[in-house]
């Protein structure tokens, strides 16, 4: 039985909080050729724990580099605002502090696991990782490894674990990605495009997969996503990414029978459905525009149907919905709700 | 894997074959009678004429190129015409001297080129860095000879670092293996390996200047090009330490390229003990290849040649052999990617 | 560059990228003091013999040993001659016999890989194979061999050490020629009718060639080293030459006494060295600006 390892976190754990991931005002800011650019913009985000949260945008939109200013992986981006991970603040956290929280509190899966596991090195030995950094002994962590490995799935995997990430498929070698974060019980999950770089039957084994470990677990978990395909299944809300705000959060029934947001309407309607006779796919028009030259005002206005004078003119802020079942930020809604 | 080690050593082969047909067409292009230059100064005509039966020069040219591979397989390199016996036993009992010095600065290189490249990589762009690279310039640049002088010139005084010579007159040694460290350590006389230890560390330092920097100067770039690999950011996210995420995962995969560089290494350490070996009076290979060429003992020169072409080729091929066992992708059955 | 940095850097700078590191008018800066240097070394070399103060040759025992000073700049050697008017001299011996050979070399690397390329099939494979076999062995090693086959002299060293050196050329120029024949304006060229030949000499070579030009430029300080060891050694320049290596080794018996009749002439090679490797820095900036990023 292996102890949790992971250190105490302040002002958590005394009341079970509402929200294990509380994100409130992130904006993120890179230096690209000598400017500075807005990646994210004032971003808000709760996530409660256990809950399946899906933050969906186009690439370019800002989601990878939302998720990993969460754990501050990049050192050269500057954050501002607040990420609260069990009431634990994050933003100016000392670095030391911070790798203690990586792998154990939140953990991430990444987009190509061939990429993201080490070549040289055996499964067994890169997912106990996470617990040999925090001194577990070689025996006991190489056990869990393969218990873990075992939960998910893996026949044999006391021989799997000799083997080298080369030899498996695309898709055993995310069940690997995945052992490794929730190997240290983390409190968060956050999985970044996850199945993109996998054949579409295998997508969704693996999204049952994440699914189900992080039930068992009580694993929150973020799904960062550029595909509103796999969302459906697996999300409980689904937050939307335009240009690095957020345009829309509806939980994930709402979102797909009444999308708020023209944006979000135009995702879903790009999106093949095999339950409805489609006449034709529409794509949206227009691109999204690259973060240093966003449009002024609201930065969907260039491609927007129903884009209005103040569109152009004032940045629209988030509210409720019409229907109260989330939030949206779009003149046209605010304007409905107060017409 | 078969497949390849057969290549490998098939290419081995045609190397040493080709090396040894070049040493012969140098050995048929010296102007000259060789016959008279064996025989030896001051000779008469008849021992001239035997001389040439003797080395069957009167013989065609295959027929001459065919005598000499037997020989050599028979280790036959010919006779030295400034020591009277044969080259083969000459070099067999100057190459100790080699073998210690050459081994030592391999072992001196890895060690300093190591550790400095990892404070260079971990000191990207900063003091150490700069520092570094001017003074690789500078190594770059700097005639062995030059160095070994500079050296000379500079400890005379002090005493305390020997400047040339292998081990001081009280000490006497026997010879088992006839490195001078083994055989002191052997003989249980301590002192004499401090001694000895002593006298190498003059021609250890100039030896392994140039490689040192060599190597600090792949091993950064290589270390470099793997960090921006992906599965450097998954460790990050595991909560792995700089240190670890240095010598745990960019270290290793940069190793594989640098070992052929390393191997490459032995070559120029060989040459470089030619040049050094006269001046700091170490009875080595190179000190016997000078001495030869002062002597103007052709046959001896070209034998050591070959010998020091053949000790280079065998080598290579270890090297490419480590590499084989160290990889686990070659080992089954991948292609490198660095073929 | 020590023989190793040549070798392991072929086709890339033995210098470290230094002047990468470098933003753009701090590189004119360098560009420009590293292009004069090398300038004042061909010149040095060019009329250094006419413009030195003493008699290189002027054997004076009376003179012997004379420490820097006013009268003789860098001090007398054992013969007694004026060694800054011998290093004055001698560059025109080291540096000009470096130049003849990284040319010479080059040269014959473009057209081996040229002629390896048209032929192509097992030939070009066998080209390839030799050069691989012949770039195993140390280039002073096998230099010294050859030149002392050939009896030991400048013109020996010189030749050998153009043999040593061409296979680098080909090999990194056969590459570069191969990657340029899969350019599409090669498939264009002989789909007009164009011939094997002329699509080869007319766009594969010349396009290749700045590669030819910076491996070039790269290889004479490394050339310069190799050349100044193999007559110290005693392969190469023989006495009374003023060649620098030789040089060295004339003074090798009195470095702790007399240091200057050695260090001197190791200095200026040392120079020589780390200059050319810096142009070659500066000309694959200027040529190949895509290579070479360290």
């Amino acid at each position: 039985m292996i102890m949790s390892a992971s250190p105490r976190l302040e002002g958590g754990g005394s009341a079970a909080p509402d929200s294990i991931l509380d994100i409130t005002d992130l904006s993120v800011t890179m230096n690209s050729a000598g400017r500075d650019i807005r990646i994210v913009d004032e971003l808000s985000l709760r996530i409660a724990p256990g809950e399946r949260v899906a933050l969906v945008g186009e690439s370019g939109s800002g989601k990878s580099v939302t998720a990993r200013a969460i754990m501050r992986l990049d050192d050269s981006a500057t954050l501002t605002g607040s990420v609260k991970l069990d009431g634990q603040e994050l933003v100016g956290l000392p670095e030391k502090r911070m790798r203690a929280l990586r792998g154990a509190q939140f953990s991430m899966v990444f987009q190509d696991p061939l990429r993201t596991l080490n070549p040289l090195r055996t499964i067994g030995d890169q997912i106990a990782e996470p617990l040999r950094i925090r001194g577990v002994s070689k025996r006991d962590a190489l056990k869990a490894a393969e218990e873990t490995l075992d939960s998910l799935g893996v026949v044999d995997a006391k021989a799997r674990m000799r083997a080298y990430p080369f030899e498996f498929s695309g898709g055993m070698r995310q069940r690997v990605a995945l052992a490794i974060a929730l190997i240290a019980r983390p409190k968060v999950l956050i999985a970044d495009e996850p199945t993109t770089a996998l054949d579409t039957r295998v997508q969704e084994r693996v999204l049952r997969l994440i699914d189900d470990a992080a039930r068992e677990r009580g694993v929150a978990v973020l799904l960062i996503t550029h595909d509103l395909g796999v969302v459906a299944g697996f999300a409980d809300r689904v937050a939307v990414m335009y240009s690095g705000r957020k345009v829309e959060d509806a939980p994930v029934d709402v979102l797909y029978s009444s999308p708020s947001h023209p944006y979000t309407e135009g995702l879903l309607a790009a999106v093949p459905r095999l339950d409805e006779d489609q006449a034709e796919l529409v794509a949206m028009p227009g691109a999204s525009a690259a973060p240093g030259s966003r449009p002024s005002g609201c930065a969907f206005h260039p491609r927007c149907p129903f884009a209005m004078e103040i569109c152009r003119a004032t940045l629209p802020l988030l509210s409720e919905r019409p229907d109260r079942a989330g939030q949206v930020a779009c003149h046209l809604r605010t304007m409905e709700e107060t017409a | 894997m078969i497949h390849f080690l057969l290549r490998r050593l098939a290419f081995a082969l045609i190397s040493l074959w080709a090396l040894i047909t070049i040493v012969f067409l140098m050995i048929a292009v010296i102007p000259g009678d060789q016959a008279k230059i064996a025989a030896g100064e001051g000779a008469s005509p008849e021992m001239i004429e035997q001389a040439r039966q003797r080395l069957g020069l009167d013989q065609p040219l295959i027929v001459q190129y065919v005598r000499y591979l037997m020989r050599l397989v028979q280790g036959d390199l010919g006779t030295s015409t400034s020591t009277f016996q044969p080259i083969a036993d000459n070099l067999r009992d100057a190459f100790p001297s080699t073998l210690e010095l050459v081994l030592l600065s391999m072992v001196t290189v890895v060690i300093f080129g190591v550790s400095i490249a990892l404070l260079v990589v971990a000191n990207k762009g900063g003091f150490i860095d700069g520092t570094v690279r001017v003074v690789a310039i500078a190594a770059a640049g700097m005639p062995l000879f030059w160095t070994a002088f500079m050296l000379q010139l500079g400890l005379a005084a002090g005493q305390a670092i020997p400047i040339s010579g292998v081990l001081s007159t009280q000490y006497v040694v026997p010879k088992i293996t006839g490195l001078l460290l083994v055989d002191s350590l052997l003989s249980g006389q301590p002192d004499a390996f401090g001694d000895a230890f002593l006298h190498l560390l003059l021609p250890v330092f100039v030896l392994a200047l140039p490689q040192t920097v060599v190597i600090i100067r792949t091993l950064r770039t290589s270390m470099l090009n793997e960090m921006h690999e992906e599965y450097i950011l998954m460790a990050r996210s595991k909560g792995a330490s700089t240190g670890r995420i240095l010598i745990r995962h960019a270290l290793p995969n940069a190793i594989v390229p640098m070992v052929t560089v390393l191997g490459l290494q032995v070559g120029y350490m060989l040459s470089g003990a030619v040049i050094i070996e006269s001046i700091v009076a170490r009875p080595g290979v190179g000190a016997y290849l000078t001495s030869s060429v002062l002597q103007k003992d052709t046959f001896a020169v070209l034998g050591t040649v070959l010998f020091i072409g053949a000790i280079v080729l065998l080598v290579s091929l270890l090297v490419d052999l480590f590499q084989l066992a160290i990889d686990p992708r070659v080992r089954r059955g991948m292609v490198t990617r660095s073929s | 560059m020590s023989t190793t940095v040549l070798k392991v850097f072929r086709g890339g700078s033995p210098t470290g990228g230094l002047r990468g590191r470098l933003g753009p008018a701090k590189q004119l800066w360098f560009d420009g003091v590293v292009v004069g240097l090398v300038v004042l070394l061909v010149l040095l070399a060019a009329f250094g013999g006419l413009l030195a103060p003493n008699d290189p040759f002027l054997v004076d025992l009376g003179k012997a040993f004379i420490p820097p000073g006013p009268q003789h700049l860098l001090g007398t050697d054992e013969s007694g001659r004026d060694v800054l008017s011998r290093l004055m001299t001698g560059a025109g011996t080291t540096l000009l016999s470096a130049l003849v050979i990284a040319l010479s070399a080059g040269v014959i690397g473009v057209i081996i890989a040229a002629l390896a390329s048209l032929a192509g099939g097992w030939l070009d494979e066998a080209v390839m194979r030799l050069c691989d076999i012949v770039l195993a062995i140390p280039a002073l090693i096998l230099a010294l061999g050859i030149a002392m086959a050939l009896g030991p002299s400048l013109q020996s060293a010189i030749i050998a050490l153009i043999v040593a050196m061409w296979p680098g050329t080909t090999r990194i120029v056969r590459s570069s020629m191969r990657k340029n024949m899969e350019e599409p304006y090669v498939e264009a060229a002989r789909s007009q009718g164009a011939s094997k030949w002329n699509v080869v000499f007319r766009h594969v070579i010349p396009n290749s060639l700045d590669v030819a030009i910076v491996d070039t430029a790269f290889s004479i300080g490394g050339i310069t080293l190799i050349l100044a060891s193999l007559s110290f050694i005693g392969v190469g320049a023989q006495p009374p030459s003023p060649e620098w290596g030789a040089m060295a080794a004339d003074g090798r018996s009195y470095v702790l006494t007399s240091w200057w009749i050695t260090v001197a002439p190791g200095l200026a090679i040392m120079v020589a060295a780390v200059a050319f490797g810096l142009l070659g820095e500066v000309l694959q900036a200027r040529f190949n600006p895509s290579q070479g990023r360290r």
